[in-house]
């Protein structure tokens, strides 16, 4: 057995679901403090705070949140699933569990991003 | 039976991960609903004082704000828990990881409670 650094594993579903849920996760936190600091404009006014908004009010950024949303979706779909391993569901079901959690993912994807795409057209 | 301990914490704070991930699902599409659908997506500090007045609504926000700072948190946690670190290294990170959570659960509840009508 070689224990290089180097070793190439073939990729399979299971590994690219875990890393996708990791790099969400991750950009779901770095989110997070950008909003956390975003609304910190909440406490110094109305003024300020309505001038931010006004900022953020034009359709690139709705096209951000239909991203989030996506982002939000996959983190959820994907935590689903391991809950799902972890209570005891077969794991040579984890390629089943996978695409039936993002076939739900993807209706609740589609019903939220149908408001947020319609805003950003009446904005346009 | 120390390492019965260690164990045992490792596992709850897993398995307030897990919880917090299924409470956070179900704050956030109330989120989601009351933010793009209820008001019509319009966004002014009128509207969002007016939401706030309300406790009930504020003691969930509050609630949000705590489990998602916990599970984003804890979850930076478990990624730098399968780097290779030296000892001093992990702690340090660990001790930051929690000064941020408690820094920015106090900035998000300051900002909660000086929103006023």
């Amino acid at each position: 057995m070689i224990y290089s650094p180097f070793l190439r594993y073939k990729w399979n579903l299971g590994m690219i679901s875990w890393i996708l849920g990791r790099l969400s996760g991750l950009v779901l936190a770095g989110y997070l403090i950008a909003h956390i600091l975003t609304t910190c404009y909440l406490s110094k006014g109305p003024q300020s705070f309505n001038d931010v908004m006004k900022l953020l009010h034009n359709p690139y950024v709705k096209l951000l949140e239909v991203c989030l949303l996506g982002t939000v979706v996959y983190h959820a779909v994907n935590g689903f699933k391991v809950i799902l391993l972890n209570l005891g569901a077969p794991s040579k079901y984890h390629k089943v569990l996978f695409w039936i959690t993002t076939l739900f993912g993807m209706l609740i994807f589609t019903a939220g991003a149908i408001p947020l795409l319609l805003s950003a057209w009446r904005i346009l | 039976m120390k390492e019965y301990k260690v164990e045992r914490t490792q596992g709850l704070i897993w398995s307030f991960q897990v919880i917090s991930g299924i409470v956070l699902a179900i704050i956030l599409v109330i989120h989601f609903w009351v933010l793009h659908y209820s008001s019509g997506d319009i966004l002014t500090y009128e509207i969002i004082a007016k939401r706030l007045s309300q406790p009930w609504y504020k003691f969930i926000d509050t609630l949000f704000l705590a489990l998602v700072l916990y599970h984003g948190l804890n979850g930076a946690r478990q990624i730098f828990l399968d780097f290779n670190l030296k000892n001093r290294t992990r702690q340090a990170l660990f001790i930051i990881l929690t000064i941020l959570a408690i820094v920015l659960f106090l900035l998000g509840f300051k900002i909660l409670n000086s929103v006023i009508q």
